[in-house]
């Protein structure tokens, strides 16, 4: 008994002091350092209490950053999952088409963002990118600076090489959840008439709950990580304007030397995923079939 | 009518997908002038002085020795200590082992760049800053959560039987690990590995803060750095070719174990 023990604690405790020490005890720290005005290396540290985060409250450029991340979750979640549904849907029909594309689509997955966001960089480049030589010849209209230069058009550019790097996933996701549904009640529902979009609309989309809460879930953390594609397609410009939380805490703590307000945004990003991750579960955590069979009894 | 739909749907999306990836593979081939004039055409002559260029005078050479350091340095700490973890967590059940297990599967989907502001300031604090031993450590830990996850999977599926037929051959409870379970546990250790090892290769953000020094840069912040440079200096052949060696290690290993990487994000989706 007593060396089933000192195995048990041998085993684990490499693994368990470097989790521990590295991931829980940083995240513990985030919510105490953002208390402070600080300048992270120096030992001056002034608390000044909840001062920081009522700042970022009313930061406009936080707003500004809240306002991409919105506009990335809800337009590009919406983008994804409806391409991604489509997508899985057209790759049931075997064909030389579709098995290329299932060995293709998870490129701008495996790869990294860096590489996804200096492509889209260069392919949007005013001189050099790909764009610019199409809008040539067909002798349509470009900015000056290129799209990335101009408020609108760089937000625009951001969503699109989202929903590009993440597609491939959800299309890998609902393509598992539709072949996890049962044969038989497709072909029932074809015996009674339902086809094409009634049978999706009431069938299909129904049966395909558990994974369409996953996918969300992925989009939420997807969203909220975004990070390195925003950085290297257009470092957050022009002047902020595609900024998003992680960006703009990288900015403050490392350009800025402000370890205490970089926190603080850290806070509010933190707080922001957790809350959208436990609406989610609880919007869409259940069977749909569940309350409705329970109700009727 | 749907059938050509669908078909037309997944070549405007196979379209899409890929050429990014080729402009850049062929660009990469070119002088600067021919991406410049020509951008749809095939180079005159492959220019694979491009590859040399980025090798030397952009140090991919050297980012690309620190990514290779870093990566397999994690894996040979990564694989023993989180198969262990994960072979006494569903093995040898104990009070709290279930609460332990559930706290690195909380860290799986846990945006862990949340955290970079204490993590650097510790980091800064052992002397491990810009030390390729540091950000091992750093990986090692931020990429438990999956390793856990997945080979706990693995490890759940073994039958107990084999443990105790062991230990009446008289193997002690290390013994029995080392010699009977953890080779079994390969295929799934192999998977982890593969998974972890593209992850790491590709990492860029907890990388740029903890190890921007120009001696332990990886590939990612190298390619990074290159781009604001080169780009002014106007060499793009270069840049391109950098970027093709960031990304082709990585095409080729997904597209020889295709199946298994599918497999295990799904798993890893599914059950998550």
């Amino acid at each position: 008994m007593k060396g089933r023990a000192r195995f048990i604690i041998g085993f684990l405790s490499p693994a368990l002091l470097l989790y521990a020490g590295l991931v829980g005890l940083p995240l513990v720290q985030s919510f105490y350092y953002s208390m402070f005005n600080w300048r992270g290396v120096s030992p001056n540290k002034a608390f000044v209490g909840a001062k920081n985060l009522q700042t970022y409250a009313t930061d406009p450029i936080m707003i500004t950053a809240a306002k991409n991340q919105s506009l990335l979750l809800i337009c590009g979640g919406l983008m994804i999952l409806m391409f991604a549904v489509s997508i899985a849907h057209a790759l049931l029909v075997p064909s030389k088409t579709s098995k290329v594309v299932q060995s293709i689509m998870l490129f701008p997955q495996v790869v990294s963002m860096v590489v996804v966001g200096i492509i889209w960089q260069f392919m949007l480049h005013p001189r050099y990118g790909l764009l610019i030589s199409v809008c040539r010849s067909l002798h349509l209209p470009i900015p000056k600076d290129g799209v990335l230069g101009v408020t609108g058009w760089a937000n625009l550019a951001v969503l699109i090489a989202f929903v590009w790097q993440a597609i491939g996933f959800y299309v890998m996701l609902f393509g598992a959840g539709l072949r996890n549904i049962d044969g038989e009640v497709i072909e029932a529902s074809e015996l009674d008439g339902a086809s094409g979009w009634t049978r999706f609309r009431k069938i299909t989309w129904p049966l395909l709950w558990s994974v369409k809460r996953v996918a969300v879930i992925y989009v939420v953390a997807n969203v909220m990580g975004t990070f390195a594609l925003v950085q290297l397609l257009t470092d957050a410009g022009p002047d902020n304007a595609t900024q998003v939380f992680l960006t703009y805490m990288f900015k403050k703590g490392w350009q800025q030397n402000q370890m205490g307000q970089a926190s603080a945004i850290a806070v509010y990003s933190f707080i922001i995923a957790m809350v959208l991750g436990a609406v989610v579960w609880r919007v869409i955590g259940r069977n749909p079939e569940n309350p409705r069979r329970s109700s009727a009894i | 009518m749907t059938k050509f739909f669908g078909k037309l749907l997944l070549l405007v999306f196979g379209i899409t997908i890929i050429v990014p990836f080729l402009w850049v593979l062929v660009s990469s081939l070119k002088t600067g002038n021919e991406i410049f004039a020509s951008p749809w055409s095939l180079p005159k002559s492959p220019q694979f002085v491009n590859f040399a260029h980025a090798w030397e005078k952009g140090s991919i050479g050297a980012n690309l020795f620190n990514s290779v350091v870093v990566t397999l340095g994690t894996l040979a700490i990564l694989l023993p200590i989180g198969s262990m973890a994960a072979y006494v967590l569903v093995k040898y059940p104990f009070k709290g082992s279930r609460l332990i297990l559930n706290s690195f599967m909380g860290g799986l989907m846990f945006p862990n760049f949340l955290v970079i502001i204490p993590l650097y300031l510790l980091i800064a604090r052992l002397g491990l800053l810009n030390t390729k031993i540091g950000l091992i450590l750093v990986y090692v830990a931020y990429s438990l959560a999956f390793t856990v996850f997945v080979l706990s999977g693995f490890f759940e599926q073994l039958p107990n039987e084999l443990i105790e037929a062991s230990f009446i051959d008289g193997c002690s409870h290390s013994r029995a690990f080392w010699s009977v379970m953890f080779p079994l546990a390969k295929p799934g250790i192999l998977v982890v590995a593969i998974f972890n090892a593209i992850g790491l290769w590709n990492e860029y953000p907890l990388a740029l803060v903890l190890a921007q020094d120009s001696n332990v840069r990886t590939l990612p912040i190298g390619i990074a750095t290159l781009t604001n440079t080169q780009q002014y200096a106007g060499d793009w052949g270069a840049l391109l070719a950098g970027i093709v060696i960031v990304m082709l290690p990585v095409m080729i290993i997904y597209l020889i174990f295709r199946e298994q990487i599918q497999k295990t994000m799904l798993a890893g989706a599914l059950k998550g």
